[in-house]
């Protein structure tokens, strides 16, 4: 699956991912995208935070167990999902048994991330918009159509249910987008536009 | 949320229906469709300008749309946010639906809580879904002790925020198990099962047995032993605790108690001991009232029953103890609070902002004070059309679900506006490749700007454009539609689109458009299966105090800043009239595509909408 | 479905200079870490430095105590632009210290242990931030701006500030009036509030314990 031959500043991969080659993905054998992602240059996307095996007991810190051959997921991005300047995608961590790990990001399709936006949520559902410079806390979950505004803080462990926009800091329901929101071409459904023009000579 | 330029924005018809009344509904379909029409030639001509003050109904379609009238804030939606009545034909903002309440859930857990539970729970998850009470972020229940697990959990447990690290240790609670949250905070901060509560039993006894006149008696003795045994009570504790309040709302059952206990007793036995230092402003003045005004038996049954005397209307005395619910400011007023204000420890932060005390019982003053709130509940909620009450969204009942049952948004019915600059490679000498941009526009440069309108309706539809020359306002720029009067071809079937989704059917291949050359007046820009672009012109105008062009503008002693806020907002009015051929019954749209000419309706909607199309630069 | 190959090879930065590195073996330094300036940098003990964190230490020397974590895209210290000033000043973080994603620490600031930094927070020049305090994210301290120990900068603007819980506290009134009115004993006290904070620490040395474990270090790869 070698890169196809692009000249500009995105790689474009055989399903469509778009990826600056300024981005700074790190194990990308542990990220699946769904195809028709973009990536922009300067994007962190911590893929080398994946869970390890189960017998990685960090009883037994002495004997680190040998990697396995499956490489388990830490990252996932759904199809035509938009990762913005300088955003960062982490997996969430959190201690449970006694054991510290890493647990999977899910990211579905039709999601935009904004600009230097900080995301370490469980999952961010289909057509999910996270504002420039919000930040996403550790194993929070953004359900389908959820909307975080610019410059919100989602505390961590917090549910954003569907439909509702979440703002402030730190981010609390201040609202509901409308019955229309995601239909394509509209407010929240603008990501194949978005993925279109991705790459295209500056002005279009 | 304000949105990035460039925007569309569509305004609500029912601004100008102030009653949403039947025969309202059936003119306003009809009568749009002679305005545009005859207007449309000369859609630039000035003589749109002049306002008839007396708009009545009949006028307002003469009325260019402001945008910037302080009314306009109320009608004008982004268009996913509006809904379509099939049976008024209009389209519906959330002003004029009704909504139902289809299904209550908790934001956090995203459980349902069934309606009966709603109110017993004080529309607050019943489970161990919790908000910060410093920061209002969720809290998560988590244990202290074995923190790192190696044991079987357990230990005490404390409710903790994330964000900003309070937790119920805070305010010295901890839990005993991680389940039933509320009920073991209840138990800890409620003081609602208190000594009043045999009180309050005892109370509703006696109002049970009020039924026999002769129980009267029995009840009064009974009402005041127990009053001298709390009276003693609340006396003793008096002695040893300083304060021996009773929660806020235990006092207010106390109280509620306390009351009913005296309406019925007033009522049955006139001659209460206490009732004649009492005399009067007690709520046995409502009483008589109640019965001078309404002698019905019926009514003053209600009031207390079976009176027997009315020459001298009973008297109520008010709450003596404390575990009636009295509460007697302390000795020491205010200065403890005042102290605590001042201390070293407590300083601004340690006092409870309004925000914080929103929620929580009155008395607490200090964030030590805060317990830490149970979620609100939210909805999922039916919307029905105001004035037809045809239902418009039902979702389905399941909090996880995003599906709807029913759901006739706008966007279905009418065509999806789309703003875009359009850079042309030379079209005059200012504008070279790169596209204007939006947030500084020159002023009285030409700008031209694509709008796609994309018809997600199964019929095709024909689109007739209007906009006043000048838009309206103190910043007057200049507006043309080059193409007014177009059509839109149908909606097709989604796999249509996906087969052709390599031609994005919105904006169309924006290389074409180099090659297109320049726009010309009466043509499209460009068409597509189901969508069609056209080129609006425009030229925008001098803030005040910029420059000399806004003539008798009254330029304020700064100068430059006699703008008003927004005002170097340029946005254009744009009337759609539309017109399709739908089938007679309306109620599935999708089979419109092969139905036969005969059976088909002319339909037709007007209404304006709103092209925010950039900032205007404040000087050239 | 595809997983993703490696990026081709990037442009290897030549122009800046390259701190001095003095860096305690224990530690994890990640190799896409960026360490510039003329004054030296040092890492303490068993700290983690995540990818993509930027040290600056061109207005002074940069100290990072034991057993901190900074993530990816911290910048610590501050580009040479307008260092017009000669004299040195140095930033340090004591022990313990965790700094968040994105976030900002710019030179002369003190941040005492165990202090958390949030995604996005900005501590300004010379500020200085108490033990045990937190940062929360897209919060700033101002310059010369000081937190005292164990306080939660946290909210928009300005920011709300509280202190948290550090001894045994009493129950609140609402728990004692409770307890009266009920004729019940008022509950015992609650552990001290230390606890909560002894937990998170020990969580905090789990991670660093994983991600020791995961993090490339400069100079070896991986696979």
């Amino acid at each position: 699956m070698p890169p196809k031959a692009a000249k500009g500043e995105y790689i474009e991969t055989d399903t469509g991912n778009k990826i600056s080659r300024r981005s700074q993905i790190h194990g990308t054998q542990h990220i699946i995208l769904g195809g028709k992602t973009v990536i922009q240059a300067e994007a962190v996307i911590r893929g080398d935070l994946y869970r390890l095996p189960s017998t990685a007991a960090s009883t037994d810190p002495n004997n680190p167990p040998p990697p396995s051959n499956t490489p388990s997921v830490a990252i996932t991005v759904g199809r035509y999902t938009y990762i913005s300047k300088s955003a960062i995608l982490r997996p969430p961590s959190r201690l449970h048994r006694g054991v510290h790990s890493y647990y999977p990001l899910k990211i579905g399709d039709h999601v935009f991330v904004g600009e230097s936006a900080v995301i370490e949520a469980a999952s961010l559902g289909n057509h999910v918009h996270v504002g420039a410079g919000a930040t996403v806390g550790s194993m929070a979950i953004i359900k389908d159509f959820a909307v975080v505004l610019d410059g919100a803080a989602v505390p961590p462990g917090m549910v954003v249910p569907s439909w509702c926009i979440v703002g402030g800091r730190p981010a609390r329901i201040v609202g509901e987008v409308g019955e229309g929101y995601g239909v394509e071409g509209a407010d929240g459904g603008m990501a194949r536009e978005r993925y279109r023009v991705v790459g295209k000579p500056a002005g279009f | 949320m304000s949105r990035p330029f460039p925007y569309t924005y569509i305004s609500c018809p029912c601004a100008d229906t102030p009653v949403p009344d039947p025969a309202r509904k059936r003119r306003s379909r009809g009568t749009p469709q002679k305005s545009p029409n005859p207007e449309q030639p000369n859609v630039d001509n000035e003589d749109k300008k002049p306002q008839e003050e007396e708009n009545e109904d009949e006028e307002e379609e003469e009325q260019t749309f402001d945008p910037r009238s302080p009314r306009s804030n109320f009608s004008l939606y982004p268009p996913e946010q509006l809904l379509y009545c099939e049976d008024c034909h209009q389209i519906k903002c959330p002003r004029c639906i009704t909504e139902e309440i289809v299904s209550w859930y908790c934001p956090n857990c995203l459980f349902e809580t069934p309606s009966s539970m709603v109110r017993s729970d004080g529309n607050r998850c019943g489970r161990n879904c919790f908000n910060c009470p410093t920061c209002t972020a969720p809290l998560a229940v988590s244990t202290i002790e074995n923190v790192t697990g190696n044991g079987s959990q357990q230990g005490p447990w404390v409710l903790s925020c994330g964000y900003c690290m309070w937790t119920t240790l805070d305010i010295g609670i901890k839990f005993d198990k991680p389940t039933n949250i509320r009920t073991q905070l209840q138990k800890m901060t409620d003081a609602t099962a208190t000594p009043s509560y045999d009180r309050s039993r005892q109370a509703s006894r006696t109002f049970g047995d009020l039924k026999s006149p002769l129980s009267s008696y029995a009840s009064i003795d009974e009402q005041s032993a127990s009053r001298e045994g709390s009276g003693e009570q609340s006396a003793t504790n008096e002695d040893t605790i300083p304060t021996p309040d009773l929660g806020t709302d235990a006092r207010f059952a106390a109280l509620k108690s306390f009351y009913r206990t005296q309406i019925s007793e007033t009522s049955t036995s006139p001659g209460d001991p206490l009732g004649s230092d009492l005399g009067f402003s007690s709520p046995g003045a409502l009483n008589r009232l109640m019965s001078l005004y309404a002698s019905s038996s019926r009514l003053s049954g209600l009031y207390g029953g079976n009176k027997k005397q009315k020459s001298k209307p009973p008297v109520m005395r008010e709450a003596l103890t404390s575990s009636e619910g009295l509460r007697i400011a302390p000795d020491n007023g205010d200065a403890d609070v005042i102290e605590r204000l001042g201390s070293q420890e407590c300083g601004w932060d340690g006092v409870a902002s309004i925000e914080q005390r929103q929620d929580q019982s009155p008395d607490v003053r200090f964030a030590d004070d805060l317990i830490p709130l149970p979620c609100l509940l939210r909805t999922k909620r039916a919307k029905r059309c105001k004035s037809c009450k045809h239902i418009l969204v039902k979702p389905e009942t399941k909090p996880q679900s995003t599906r709807f049952r029913i759901r006739l948004i706008a966007l279905s019915y009418i065509p999806l506006p789309t703003l875009r600059p359009l850079a042309l490679p030379s079209s005059s000498s200012m504008m070279s490749a790169p596209i204007p941009d939006l947030n500084s526009l020159p002023p009285l440069r030409p700008v031209h700007v694509l709008l796609t309108l994309k018809n997600h309706m199964f019929d095709p539809v024909r689109i007739t454009l209007a906009t006043p020359s000048v838009t309206p306002g103190r910043v007057a720029s200049k507006v043309t539609v080059l193409s007014p009067q177009f059509d839109i071809g149908a909606n097709s079937d989604v796999w249509d689109e996906a087969l052709q989704n390599a031609s994005a059917p919105v904006t169309g291949d924006p290389k074409l458009a180099t090659l297109r050359g320049v726009p010309e007046a009466g043509k499209v820009w460009d068409k597509g299966r189901n969508w069609t672009t056209v080129v609006l012109e425009v030229v925008p105008g001098t803030l005040p105090g910029s420059e000399a062009e806004g003539g008798n503008e009254v330029t304020a002693k700064d100068g430059t800043l006699a703008t008003q806020q927004d005002e170097d907002v340029l946005e254009i009015p744009v009337f759609v009239h539309m017109e399709w051929d739908a089938e007679a019954q309306l109620e599935q749209q999708n089979v419109g595509k092969a139905s036969k000419p005969d059976d088909l309706v002319a339909r037709e909607l007007a209404y304006w909408m709103v092209l925010g199309v950039g900032r205007i630069q404040a000087s050239l | 479905m595809a997983t993703l190959k490696p990026p081709s090879s990037r442009p290897v930065p030549t122009g800046p200079p390259k701190a001095p590195l003095k860096a305690d073996p224990t530690a994890t330094i990640a190799d896409t870490a960026v360490f510039q300036g003329t004054y030296p940098v040092t890492i303490g003990a068993g700290t983690i430095i995540h990818p993509r964190a930027r040290f600056y230490a061109y207005q002074g020397p940069i100290v990072v105590g034991d057993g901190c974590i900074i993530s990816e895209k911290a910048i610590i210290g501050a580009q040479p632009a307008r260092s017009t000033e000669s004299k040195e000043i140095a930033t340090r973080l004591s022990y313990f210290v965790t700094v968040g994603p994105s976030s900002t620490i710019h030179p002369g600031a003190h941040i005492h242990s165990s202090v958390t930094i949030e995604a996005l927070a900005t501590i300004h020049q010379y500020a200085e931030i108490g033990s045990h305090s937190k940062i929360c994210s897209g919060c700033e301290v101002p310059e010369n701006g000081k937190v005292d120990e164990w306080v939660v900068v946290y909210g928009s603007g300005l920011g709300q500030r509280r202190k948290r819980a550090r001894e045994a506290n009493e129950p609140g009134p609402a728990v004692v009036i409770a307890a009266q009115v009920a004729q019940v004993p008022v509950p015992g006290p609650a552990p001290k509030g230390k606890v909560i904070e002894d937990a998170r620490l020990m969580v905090l040395q789990k991670e660093r314990e994983v991600l020791a474990r995961m993090i490339v270090p400069a100079g070896a790869k991986k696979k």
